[in-house]
């Protein structure tokens, strides 16, 4: 055995192993309220978490998990039924994760009031956790949960409790989105249950 | 050996007395294994890329991490971690490669992509800082999982305007206005391992995470809602790894009793493992074969970090075939 294939082997080897540590990433953000949300996303959707999946990028220096969502209320850029990909940073390949603070998170199954950007070539949640509101049933109520994640929210306003019924929340979108853009693009508009 | 587990425990209790039952609440990342992360070795060299924002002068910006690694390490005199500032001398990447690196981003709020295909990731705008940690995950093993590997911190002056507090506010540009050193001392502690002092829904975090008491952090709301009303609320929101911040905040940059007392249980001098070396520079990767040296570490991770450092050298080598 060669010492070149020895060291391709070793490396693999390696590869196996450590490829597979977790990071932890933490952010200061500053907060967004709904109009900044909306001022920023290219896609409102309220859908169910359906799957993700985790993966390396920029030459093995960073892990992201694209996480995919069936659209069950359109309100922005998407169609209801569809699946669409929301890009979050971190994640796990094998023993190697990254974990970014005040990033969003999800789980598979829950359901989620997405405001998402693009940035390069994927969508990511607006304002990191800011943009993802985990939606919970309280009472028979669905109510959004905005999450500040492991963010530093700047601004006191930006760190009240803010679980809210889901419809009061949409219903601020709506006019936020009304202000931002008279006449929403056909196709765009919410699709109303 | 791995540091401190059950000692961590006895400190923090001693600490917690002698504070006379201080609200402390100090918490520790966890992995996946639920394991604390950590650093093995004595010390952290940490090097800033050669181009520092342009906000301020260069020798400013130098002294002002200085000054926040001086913040925690004036503090932390019980402890053997050491933080050990290396000027810049060139340029320097933050990315998995064994060297702590403090790097401003001034072009666009990306990481860069490689020249085969990826592209660049872009962070949020509205993400002053961020810090990544990357640890070995192996929950299954308890001397591995959580051993820290690598650690960067990247700051946002792109939609920054890092200032010095100390000093009049600069001329706005349409840039947030941000204390670097507030920042900065915040972000070293997670570099150090330490988590936020709060948590919130969705935030990412194990749900293992416990505070060293053994209890769940509060929720941040929790804590902001009720800080003015009850004392040991407040002392949890004015710790410098609490999770929320106020504009032109400056009162980060002093770590509170409980942040130190972090640090001083997660790496007590009396288990200093005494040893401390420099990361290699990559360049020393090259030629045939990886020119490989173990670096400060204990006993039971040694063979995991020469593994580690293999893997390194050969990331690196590719890195050094780069051609765009
Ligand atoms: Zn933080």
């Amino acid at each position: 055995m060669t010492l070149r294939v020895r060291f391709v082997l070793a490396c693999t080897l390696l590869a196996q192993v450590l490829l597979k540590s977790p990071s932890l990433e933490a952010s200061v953000l500053l907060p967004l309220s709904t109009a900044q949300l909306v001022a920023r996303a290219e896609r409102i959707v309220v859908g169910t978490v359906v799957g993700q999946e985790s993966h390396w990028v920029d030459g093995g220096s960073a892990i992201v998990t694209d996480v995919r969502i069936r659209v069950t209320r359109a309100v922005l850029g998407a169609q209801e039924g569809e699946i669409i990909t929301v890009r979050r940073l971190g994640g796990t390949v094998g023993e190697i994760g990254m974990r970014v603070f005040g990033e969003a998170s999800f789980r598979d199954g829950e359901e989620v009031l997405l405001f998402a950007e693009r940035r390069g070539g994927a969508y990511y949640s607006v304002g990191m956790t800011q943009g993802t509101l985990h939606i919970t049933q309280q009472g028979g109520r669905r109510m959004a949960q905005m999450a500040l994640g492991g963010a530093e929210i700047v601004g006191r306003s930006g760190v009240a409790p803010v679980v809210r019924p889901l419809e009061e929340v949409l219903d601020e979108v709506r006019r936020a989105l009304a202000a931002r853009r008279p006449e929403p693009a056909q196709g765009r508009s919410e699709q109303t249950r | 050996m791995r540091p401190l587990q059950s000692f961590s425990g006895l400190l923090a209790l001693v600490g917690l007395i002698a504070h006379g039952g201080a609200a402390q609440a100090w918490v520790r990342s966890r992995t996946n294994g639920c394991h604390p992360v950590y650093w093995s070795q004595s010390c952290i060299y940490l090097q800033p890329d050669g181009e520092l924002t342009k906000d301020l002068p260069a020798d400013q910006v130098q002294r002002i991490i200085q000054r926040s690694i001086a913040q925690w390490q004036d503090r932390i005199g019980g402890s053997f971690l050491r933080l050990i500032y290396v000027p810049p001398d060139g340029p320097r990447e933050a990315r998995f490669d064994r060297q702590p690196t403090i790097k401003f981003r001034t072009g666009r709020w990306c990481r860069p992509g490689d020249c085969q295909g990826d592209r660049e990731s872009c962070y949020d705008a509205s993400a002053a800082a961020i810090t990544t940690v990357f640890f070995v995950n192996k929950p299954d093993n308890e001397q591995e999982d959580g051993l820290i590997l690598d650690a960067d911190i990247e700051l946002n002056s792109v939609h920054n305007q890092f200032y010095d507090a100390d000093q009049l506010p600069p001329r706005g540009d349409g840039r947030t206005l941000t204390d670097l050193e507030n920042t900065l001392v915040h972000e070293l502690g997670h570099l150090m391992g330490l988590e936020h002092t709060c948590r919130s829904a969705g935030d990412g975090m194990p749900d293992c995470t416990v505070d060293h008491l053994g209890q769940r952090p509060p929720l941040c709301s929790t804590v902001l809602a009720g800080m003015d009303r009850d004392p040991r609320l407040r002392e949890i929101a004015e710790t410098t790894m609490f999770a929320t911040a106020q504009p032109r905040e400056t009162k980060k940059r002093t770590p509170e009793a409980d942040d130190v007392a972090a640090i001083v249980a997660i790496y007590p001098a009396a288990r200093d493992p005494r040893s401390c070396e420099r990361p290699r520079p990559r360049d020393q990767c090259g030629g045939g074969g990886c020119a490989l040296a173990p670096h400060g570490r204990t006993a039971a991770a040694a063979p995991l970090l020469l593994l580690g450092a293999i893997l390194l050298c050969m990331r690196q080598r590719r890195w050094s075939g780069r051609t765009c």
